[in-house]
């Protein structure tokens, strides 16, 4: 059944990926058109944080090593054994999420600032990896001169997926995958019940929920989305590269979640887009960039802890309120306080 | 043989350095149940200012006491300004605030003072003594002798002094200490002082001996915490035993295996502990703490 606001809600996701399909007609200069395509990455990337940070509690401060084994998975594979990208890109993906569900069995039982470290000293030795084993990931010169996606032809029809221009549709379409699988993620018996592990471990365990399992499959399907995002990301710098994927993107990644607001799709997808422009726009000073990402942890987790989303919808909430209050009718704006 | 013992004379000293960081973030722990991820910055800092006054020509002595002073303030003013607005926001955000804070100052302070590491002198650097074949430099003598004073007076402040009571009271039970009577607030700032304090003495020691950088409080902060996580979290005694043992293992791990991985050594040490014995040497049931608290 669709009530009024799944509709109106509905109509507003199509509505924006209509928009966003249009985007790249819009945009003449190949640089908008990067920073199109790196949005659209740290959108699934955040995306897939998200689904551990939001909606079951889990920080991690290492996700870009999720990240990095997608991409290196892919760059090996490429260069290495001569694989088309279209077969490295499910294996990426399978590869992170190995490692995703690996770190989540692991660290099942760790949590807030223990699972923080936890995570910190995997994505640590992980980037001590890339550094260091130069055989097969090229040390910190990485592994460059990777192909773009090659054409796929559907009996006449040739897509090609050269340039920055392709690249968006291939990105596009990851990210409207990953929103309509987190969606049902969320949605489904099992996304409540790590919502329940989010809100309080020891009642969620009673009510016979098994934080093993949900945490770690959860924490798996986050980190194939990384892998996604990390496969179509060396694709498109044409390089892996250890500098990638060390500590300050895991703190990227938080801040944009952080920003945009956890347990909330178009708070990810914001997020994403506002730091990637913000980041690009501070590139020549990149020692700001960092003081920035740092006052906007700070700033947001005081005075706005529940991100953008949360923020609009305190907003909302106070307008709806402050409109039934004029028609005569009961505040609502009291829920407003709820964070989810 | 020689190799060996010069090792673990530099392990006891290192070991020292770890003790005093990780009594900081034991002491919060047990105030506030979280861990203050820039506590590494507090270290930094106080490096920092010793530096830059020597620099300016202040002696060395005023200028390391007005360091440590610097890494107090700090640690200080990092409660005020963001976790006392935060006390009463789920964990998680406390959290990232403190890894704001922590990424926001290491930046700061490398806008300021540029990346390029800095020497502090000391004249304790040249002069040492043969202890059987070992050779010790004083500054690694004084290391060693104004973190056992730094231990054992806190250890006398929180047992003997009025204020150490109600810190422990604190620790105990902070809404049924507030009830007696205990000014909390001032209980938690002085936490935060005392505990930036021992931070501050220790990165303005570890100076001479190693350069000031503005990263160098990163892996200063993650050892100090693994130690603490080591020793137990929230047990002050455990601290300083499990600082020693981190730093004697690291340096005989950097002595036998290779010196690469020193910093691994730490790192390894972390995860066993976190994974196989998340209460720590000396600890009892962190996790009950944190439900308690919780």
């Amino acid at each position: 059944m669709l009530t009024g606001g799944r509709l109106a809600r509905l109509g507003a996701a199509c509505g924006a990926v209509t928009a966003a399909a249009c985007l790249p007609a819009l945009l003449r200069n190949p640089y908008a058109l990067y920073l199109a395509d790196l949005s659209l990455i740290y959108g699934l990337l955040v995306l897939g944080y998200d689904l551990a940070s939001g909606y079951t509690g889990m920080i991690s401060f290492g996700h870009a090593a999720l990240f990095g084994i997608g991409g290196y998975v892919s760059a090996i594979l490429v260069t290495h054994a001569g694989m088309s990208f279209w077969l490295t890109l499910p294996l990426g993906a399978a590869a992170a999420g190995l490692s995703g569900a690996l770190v989540g069995l692991t660290a099942h039982r760790l949590r807030e600032e223990y699972l923080a470290m936890g995570t910190l000293a995997f994505g640590t030795i992980v980037w001590l990896v890339m550094l260091n084993w130069v055989n097969v990931t090229g040390g910190p010169m990485g592994i460059p001169a990777l192909p773009p996606p090659p054409p796929v032809s559907f009996g006449p029809v040739v897509l090609r997926f050269e340039g920055y221009r392709g690249f968006y549709y291939v990105l596009l379409g990851a990210v409207v995958l990953a929103v309509l699988v987190t969606r049902h993620v969320v949605d489904s018996r099992f996304g409540r019940a790590c919502l329940a592990i989010r809100e309080d471990e020891v009642v969620a365990e009673t009510l016979g929920i098994t934080l093993r399992y949900h945490k770690t499959l959860m924490f798996a399907i986050g980190a194939a989305y990384s892998g996604v995002a990390g496969v179509l990301f060396v694709h498109l710098l044409r390089v892996a590269s250890p500098e990638s994927f060390d500590f300050s993107q895991s703190v990227t990644i938080l801040t944009m979640n952080m920003l945009g607001g956890m347990g909330s799709i178009p708070g990810a997808l914001l997020g994403a887009v506002l730091v990637t422009l913000l980041s690009e726009a501070l590139r020549a000073v990149p020692l700001y960039r960092m003081v920035l990402y740092g006052l906007l942890l700070v700033v947001m987790m005081v005075f706005f802890p529940y991100g953008l989303a949360g923020a609009a919808r305190v907003a909302a909430e106070g307008l709806r309120g402050l409109l039934s209050r004029a028609r005569g009718g009961r505040a609502v704006g009291e829920r407003a306080s709820e964070p989810f | 043989m020689a190799v060996i013992l010069a090792q673990l004379a530099n392990g006891v000293v290192l070991g020292s350095i770890y003790a005093l960081m990780a009594i900081g973030y034991t002491m919060v722990w047990n105030v506030l149940a979280f861990i203050n991820w820039a506590h590494g910055e507090v270290y930094m800092m106080a490096a920092f200012v010793t530096v830059t006054l020597y620099g300016a020509g202040v002696s060395l002595l005023p200028a390391a006491l007005l360091g440590v002073a610097g890494g107090t303030l700090t640690g200080v003013l990092m409660e005020r300004i963001a976790y006392r607005p935060m006390r009463q926001a789920p964990k998680l955000n406390l959290l990232i605030g403190a890894l704001g804070i922590s990424i926001f100052l290491r930046n700061a302070a490398q806008l300021v003072w540029g990346p390029s590491p800095r020497r502090l002198p000391s004249p304790l650097l040249d002069r040492g003594v043969d202890i059987g074949v070992v050779h010790v430099s004083l500054q690694q003598v004084l290391i060693l002798a104004v973190g056992l004073l730094a231990m054992v007076l806190l250890q006398l402040f929180v047992r003997r002094t009025t204020l150490g009571r109600a810190m422990r009271a604190a620790a105990e039970d902070m809404e049924t200490a507030s009830l007696m009577g205990i000014n909390t607030e001032r209980v938690i700032v002085a936490t935060f002082a005392i505990g930036s304090a021992l931070g501050g003495v220790a990165g303005v020691l570890i100076a001479p001996l190693y350069l000031v950088y503005p990263t160098m409080g990163v892996l200063a902060g993650l050892k100090g915490f693994t130690a603490s996580v080591l020793g137990g979290m929230g047990s002050v005694t455990g601290a300083m035993v499990a600082g020693l043992v981190l730093g004697i293992a690291e340096s005989l791990g950097a002595g036998f295996i290779s010196s690469g991985y020193r910093d691994a050594v730490a790192m390894v040490v972390l995860l066993l502990v976190l994974l196989v014995r998340p209460e720590g040497l000396f600890g009892h049931g962190v996790v009950s703490q944190a439900r308690q608290r919780a």
